[in-house]
């Protein structure tokens, strides 16, 4: 379960990560 | 647009005369029982087979279509042969029993198929392919033979793609030796796939070839003429027949693979750190069954598809891997190689490492357009070590692949450089997809949206890219027009096309000659160091022939040498280097000057 949950907090925050780059590229283009 | 359709039936063929050739090649070796990967073993022995063909023909001299087509159309031919039998009894997928998202998925890989060929069809405009992946290859037909291009490094390398890009323009034209890497990469895809339904079912498949192939990285990979297509297919190839040794033994699958690591250190450098820390993971994780007969069915194929490259810059420049460790053409070449290298990536410090997979999802522009690669792979691969069945060999997938990426980070950090580690990572994803989405409620929330949204944004991304390529493609735009727009100094290439005399031999002061209709000569330190002398710079000009030269007025160094040469201005021109092609972005203009020599 441990393991579990640290590869939810992974995905969270990776993802978060790369829709903060998408959307700032998309800003910069904007 | 019906010439676009041609370039597309014409490179079906190539990947027919690629089956056809491989076909022959591996006559001697039992079917294996799985079709697809034997269709796709014999599809990449053909295009290695092709292009050692292509070099032996380019050291004898005979690289004219009249010799290259007949073969090509017998190879092809007996393709069609080989496809059919194949194809004879075999199962199709009953679609209609998939699930919506399973069709969904295999209808945006059919998208991205089409988005790839439009892209592939428009006149090559990427800057290393007007350097030297195709650049080379126009030069080896129109003077029917290998040449060296001395004022080029980079095409020291190993030129395995390159010869199937040849094989292209002895067919028809500069495009249709750019579809050779599309061939390559679409069949990579079908490998990844393959290899993924083989170790972990449909489900797996079509997640792993959605996130090799559905991002728009590997569309500006496939379409590019660049390399490393060729590099996925053959390590996916590699990787798959060495599961097949894994599952059921026999010498074939370590011969086969053996053959594709050689094929992937045949390609460019950066595949012999791939295909040896591959041999070096299978044999740790087979190690029980390693043996010396094993081991050497594995490494002497590899050895003699890689070697006749390294034993080529042997002989041209006494070092097999030319211009590294055992030294290049002189301290300012070195210098501007190892500038090339470091101008990309963060840094190379120990934060910088530490920070490396956050930035490659946050700020991957650096890594030379690092922001397009899929974030699925990092997302998901760690994943895969959830499954306690795959475990083992994750681990060891994992740990060659920081080994890799380790060799990547201290030396160049071009996002590119990595596209050896997509296949692999690909199903690795696939099987953490898998594995969080059967964990709950959260888990199959969480991994669904997450790639589904990679996957949208995807798509987005590349129908934006590849838009530009459309009207060219479908002949609504000239190809002047279109190259105006998307090559860095062009006005100076079709000032020198239109003015310059048929029999002139020019030095140009950048990268961008494919389109230059005249034999064309880089003007690197490699050639000539900006420092050499009046005599030097004599011996250099009546060495390659050379008539006229292109200059940036700003180039005092090169100036100074024309000035020892007595050259005449001829013409002067503004031009203006590409910052991005998609968004249409350009530098300041800069006049260029034209010599007579």
């Amino acid at each position: 379960v441990r393991l579990y949950v640290l590869a939810l907090v992974w995905v969270l925050i990776g993802s978060a990560l790369y829709a903060f780059q998408l959307l700032s590229r998309a800003a910069e283009l904007a | 647009l019906l010439e676009c359709l041609a370039h597309a039936a014409l490179a079906a063929g190539t990947a027919l005369s690629w089956l056809g050739l491989g076909g022959l090649v591996l006559r001697p070796v039992t079917p294996s029982g799985d079709r697809l990967l034997e269709g796709l073993n014999r599809l990449g022995v053909g295009a290695l087979a092709f292009a050692l063909i292509t070099f032996a023909a380019g050291w004898l001299g005979v690289l004219y279509a009249g010799v290259y087509i007949p073969v090509f159309a017998a190879t092809a031919l007996a393709g069609v042969v080989r496809l059919v039998r194949l194809l004879a009894g075999l199962r199709w997928p009953r679609l209609r029993s998939w699930p919506p998202w399973q069709l969904a998925v295999l209808a945006l890989l059919a998208v991205y198929v089409v988005i790839d060929v439009v892209a592939t069809c428009a006149p090559i405009s990427s800057a290393d392919a007007l350097y030297h992946h195709a650049a080379a290859p126009e030069l080896f037909e129109q003077t029917h033979e290998l040449q060296e291009l001395r004022w080029s490094w980079n095409s020291y390398q190993p030129y395995t793609v390159e010869m199937l890009v040849l094989d292209g323009f002895l067919l028809w034209d500069s495009v249709q030796g750019a579809f050779a890497p599309l061939v390559l990469a679409v069949a990579s895809l079908v490998a990844v796939g393959g290899l993924a339904y083989r170790l972990a079912g449909r489900t797996a498949a079509l997640l792993a070839a959605a996130v090799f192939f559905a991002q728009p990285f590997m569309v500006w990979m496939a379409t590019s003429t660049f390399v490393e297509p060729g590099l996925a297919l053959a390590l996916a190839l590699a990787i798959w027949n060495l599961v097949v040794f894994a599952l059921r033994g026999g010498t074939a699958p370590l011969v086969l693979a053996g053959a594709f690591a050689g094929g992937a250190a045949g390609i460019k450098y950066p595949g012999v750190a791939a295909a040896g820390l591959l041999a070096l993971a299978a044999a740790v994780l087979l190690r029980r069954r390693l043996t010396l007969v094993r081991a050497l069915a594995f490494a002497l194929p590899a050895f003699a598809v890689a070697l006749p490259w390294y034993v080529k810059n042997a002989v041209l420049t006494g070092n097999p891997i030319y211009p590294f460790v055992f030294g290049g053409a002189n301290a300012e070449a070195t210098e501007a190689a190892f500038e090339s290298f470091e101008s990309y990536g963060h840094g190379e410090s120990l934060v910088d490492l530490v920070l490396l997979p956050f930035r490659m999802l946050a700020d991957a522009e650096p890594f030379d357009r690092g922001e397009f690669i899929s974030p699925l792979f990092l997302l998901f691969a760690p994943l895969a070590l959830l499954v306690r069945r795959f475990r083992r060999p994750v681990a060891i997938v994992w740990l060659a692949g920081i080994a890799y990426t380790l060799s990547w980070f201290f030396g160049s950090q071009h996002a590119r450089f990595l596209v050896p580690l997509m296949p692999a990572f690909a199903v690795l994803a696939a099987i953490g997809i898998v594995a969080l989405a059967s964990e709950g409620r959260a888990g199959r929330l969480m991994a669904t949206t997450v790639t589904g949204a990679a996957l949208a944004a995807g798509v987005g991304v590349s129908a934006v890219y590849a838009a530009q390529f459309v009207p060219v493609a479908i002949g609504a735009e000239s190809e002047r027009e279109f190259l105006t727009e998307n090559t860095s100094y062009f006005e100076g290439v079709d000032w020198m096309n239109r003015n310059l005399p048929p029999d002139a031999r020019v030095v140009v002061d950048h990268v961008f000659v494919l389109h230059l209709d005249r034999p064309a000569v880089v003007w690197t330190a490699d050639v000539l160091p900006t420092t050499a002398g009046p005599a030097e710079t004599r011996a250099f000009v009546e060495r390659f022939r050379l008539t006229h030269a292109a200059v940036f007025a700003a180039d005092g160094a090169r100036r100074r040498q024309l000035r020892y040469l007595g050259a005449r201005v001829i013409g002067r021109v503004s031009v203006r280097p590409v910052t991005s092609r998609t968004l249409s972005e350009f530098g300041p203009p800069e006049p260029m000057l034209v010599y007579a020599l």
